[in-house]
Parts: structure tokens; sequence; C-alpha cells
């Protein structure tokens, strides 16, 4: 059921907010002792609140099509009396005196939230192998890990247990998930979505957005998070608009970019063909496939990296003292980070703005770009290395490898899930569009979404 | 290229004999498409720091 299905179920009477917040928390209570995907289940807050909704709609009020609807957030927004982990020892404890803005803007739209998403360590990782709050596991294969950061949020959405979560993206950490999960995520533009009161990884990296079953539940989380907040310098005041994709909306004569160098470098076959695959349907629908060469991205990645490591560390130095409160995998990016100059930083964003107007040429030529989202599926839980292209790669970097520039770049970015591979994994692809434009890629999305580019339901679910 | 071990103990970083390898190894390869890419620099570029000031205001 889509977000619009159970908004029509709840206006229609046939369904309660109260019945339909007693759905998804059984589905937690039997779902997350495997898969491990919430931290802090807020079940009694969600009651509480379901009650008040319900009452409200006999009233006459409603909220939109968010009123009533489950959902999580990953555990790095604050929320106001309620713990907020971070995934991490150094918050193990913390209860926040205030929401972050996402938080605020979802509760003031009439969603429930069911409780605080697990997630890597930090955010500072891809694998959501939590060493303090447990290992998430993927849906689709228990053994498998869901990505990360937001690995809860991948998990609680694909096993149906919310109808959407907030995660946040500062290499991929919502795309990584949405894509090793088989559901929809997207990364807005920087500074399109507030980032006051989500714990920081890295300053000029951070993206928040959500996950979904659907594209078009994406964009409805987007038109309620969007938009201007004083309190996040970053945050823009470029308009926001409707997100949400007409019903039949097209994609004829529009301009695809289909890149010719990197982003189909080393992948698994399965990947490679689902990808292919969407682009010859989107060919179909009517839009114009074109070839595209694309400035160096192995540069792009580096650059990404340098400002990562520079900035988390600024954010955990002065905690770095205190190595055993820090998984090992965070603990040795902190300590990089560490030993990076101020040149060396300062240099890599002069070279970032730089390549990002090299990059924007491309928007000449075409309307949005198509790549594989990931080179490979989900790998097992505690695997170091991928096998892709004829050699091992490091399991972070090659997750990583087709995402992280969009994080320096600052494009929004959809993945939506395009195939199964022969084990039965989601495969995902992302659309890459110009700044601002999260419409046009919502609308490619959903374009494809409806013609037949999709995968079955999770079967755990 | 950096001396990364020298730095890191020059630092004061805690980090096990056994570990440091293993740890620094990633910033090489990092380092390595980084410093090529500073001889395209030129004294106009300037950093891309995206933090808007009127927020401040």
């Amino acid at each position: 059921m889509t977000i619009r299905e159970a908004g029509q179920a709840l206006r229609a009477h046939r369904m309660s907010v109260v019945e339909l917040v007693s759905v998804a928390l059984s589905r937690m209570d039997r779902l997350n002792p495997n898969l491990c995907a919430f931290i802090t289940p807020t079940a009694e807050f969600a009651t509480q609140r379901a009650r008040q909704l319900d009452a409200e709609l006999s009233g006459g009020r409603d909220r939109g099509p968010l009123h009533g609807i489950p959902i999580a957030v990953k555990d790095l927004f604050f929320t106001r009396g309620i713990r907020t982990t971070c995934g991490s020892l150094l918050y193990e404890n913390f209860v926040p005196s205030y929401n972050a803005t996402v938080v605020d803007r979802l509760e003031a739209a009439g969603a429930v939230i069911l409780g605080k998403l697990n997630m890597h360590e930090l955010a500072y990782g891809i694998t959501s192998a939590n060493p303090h709050f447990g290992a998430v596991r993927n849906p689709w294969d228990p053994d498998r890990s869901p990505g990360g950061s937001s690995g809860g949020s991948g998990a609680a959405v694909a096993a149906n247990i919310v109808y959407t979560a907030m995660g946040s993206d500062t290499g991929g950490s919502i795309r990584i998930p949405a894509s090793f999960c088989g559901t929809v995520g997207i990364k807005p533009t920087y500074g399109r979505v507030s980032r006051y009161g989500a714990l920081p990884l890295a300053y000029t990296l951070d993206h928040m957005g959500p996950l979904a079953r659907s594209v078009r539940d994406a964009a409805i989380m987007l038109n309620y998070i969007a938009g201007y907040d004083r309190n996040d310098p970053s945050s823009s005041r470029h308009p926001v608009i409707d997100y949400v994709p007409d019903d039949g909306c097209s994609i004829r004569g529009l301009r695809l970019g289909f890149p010719e160098n990197f982003f189909f470098d080393e992948l698994e076959p399965d990947v490679e063909s689902a990808v292919r695959g969407a682009m010859a349907r989107a060919a179909s629908l009517g839009a114009e496939v074109k070839p595209v060469w694309l400035p160096d991205m192995e540069a792009v990645n580096a650059l990404a990296r340098m400002i990562l490591l520079s900035e988390a560390s600024a954010v955990y130095q002065p905690e770095i003292q205190h190595r055993q409160r820090f998984g090992a995998d965070v603990r040795a990016l902190i300590e990089q980070g560490c030993l990076i100059s101020a040149a060396d930083y300062i240099n890599a964003q002069r070279l970032r703005r730089k390549l990002r107007r090299e990059f924007s040429k491309l928007w000449n030529d075409v309307d949005v770009l198509i790549a594989p989202t990931t080179p490979n599926t989900a790998p097992r839980i505690g695997e170091k290395t991928v096998h892709l292209g004829g050699r091992d790669e490091d399991v972070r970097l090659a997750s990583t490898r087709l995402v992280r520039g969009f994080n320096l770049l600052g494009y929004p970015t959809l993945s939506i899930p395009c195939g199964l591979s022969g084990p039965g994994l989601p495969i995902g692809l992302q659309i890459v569009g110009p700044l601002f434009e999260e419409a046009l890629i919502l609308r490619v999305g959903a374009a494809l979404e409806d013609g037949g580019v999709a995968i079955p339901p999770c079967p755990y679910a | 290229m950096r001396d990364w071990k020298s730095i890191a103990r020059a630092q004061g970083l805690q980090i096990p004999a056994d570990e440091i390898d293993r740890t620094l190894a990633p910033l090489a390869e990092v380092e390595e498409i980084f410093r090529s890419l500073i001889p395209e620099l030129a004294p106009e570029n300037e950093p891309a720091f995206d933090i808007r000031l009127e927020a401040d205001e």
C-alpha cells in the first residue's frame, strides 16, 4: 500500500490511524528482533499520537497526505525527549531538548514516528554493522548488509514496517541502502532540506532525505521537508514547489544522459544489464537516450573523500583520545582525517568549485543523467571486499564509488529499484539532475516506475 | 607524498603499532589523486564552502 492508498483508506473510514499504526507496530515487534532496524522504538508515543490524529480527522482537521502515516527517522535526527544515539557510545544516553527541523515538519504534517532507526556508527560508513547496537540485516537476505549509513531506514521500509523513513547522505548513505534494499531514496540538492538538528558528519557534504516504497511517496515526503530554515546556514531560499509527479507523467522528448565513462566500469553483470534494460525502457517511453562523457569522476571522488575526512575529524577530534568509544572502522577514518592539513582541505574545496563548473556544462546537452547507484548488490555482513571487474575491491569504496561524487557536486539524485540479480537481490539506478531540479528527477523516476521499471515486494515483508 | 606515520606521531595520535599501517594506507591512495590535481589550480580559484551568510543575519 502506498501513502496515497493508506490516506484514502483513512479518509473513507475503512481504517483508523490507530489501526494503521497498530499494524505497523505489530510488524516492528515481529521483524525487528531479527532485522535490528530500530534502536529505540517509540510505540507508546506513536499510539498516543495516532489517537490524537484520529480525533482530528473525526473533527474535520486533515493535515494532508502524511496525516496518520507511520514513518521512522534515522537515529541522528534530534527528537525532543527521545533518546538519540547517532549509533554511537558518545551519544548513548543523549536526550535532545529540541527536534530536528525535519522532525518538526513531519510531525506538523501528521506523520506518526514509530521509532529511531539503527545506522552505521555516527553515519560514518556504509555497512550499518553497528558495533554498539547490532548489525542491521537486509530484509531481502538477512545474512546481507542493508547498506548504510541509513541501513535501518532501508530495512524498515523494505520490510514494510513503515511507509517511509528519513535518512541522511554524506557519501551515498541514502542511495546505497535504497539500492541494496530495493527502495526508493532521494538525496535532494545541497541546501534544499534543513540539516538543523541532525548530527553533522561533514558540513558541506551532508544531505537529508527520505527512503520510500515508491517515487511518489518519496515526493510527498519532500513536499513537507523541503524549504528554507534560518537555523541551517546552508539552507536555500530557492522556491519550493509540488514535487509529486502527476499520474501518467511523461518523459517523452527528455534527454537522458548515459555515461560512457566511469559509471559502467567494473559492475556486477546483473547490475549492468538491469540498468541498460531500464534505459531501453526509457527510450521506448519516448525519452532520447544520449551518450555523454563526464569529467574526471575519480578526481571528484578523491576530493569528496578529502573533504569528508577533514570535516568529520573536525567534529570528532576532541573525542579521539578515547579510542575505545569508537568502532574500529570509524576510529580509523577519524584518525586519518586528523592528519590532513588546512591547506589541503582548502585546496580540495577550491578544486571542488572548479570541477562543479566543469560538470555543470553537462546540463547543456542532457536534462538528467542515469547510471547505476551501486556497482554491486548487497554484500554479506562482515564481507570486507567485493569482486568486481576481475579484482577485489574494498566493499566501502566499491559501494560509494558511483554515488559519492554527487555529494561533492550537490546535485539532486534519486535512486530507484530497477531489477533483481540472479540470487534475487535488488539493483538500483540513480537519476541525477541539475541543482534544484528535484521535480524533474522525480518525474523521470515515476515515469519509469509506471512503465514497469520496478521490482516485486520484498518476500520477507 | 607525505610521511603520514611521522605526522600521526607528531600530532600525538595514539594509534597502536599493529594498526598504523592499515589505518594510514587509504590516505596515501587518496593523496596520490589529490596531489595530481593541485597544478590545475590558479590563484583565482576560490573554495566552495556553500554556507550562505544571509542565514546569520
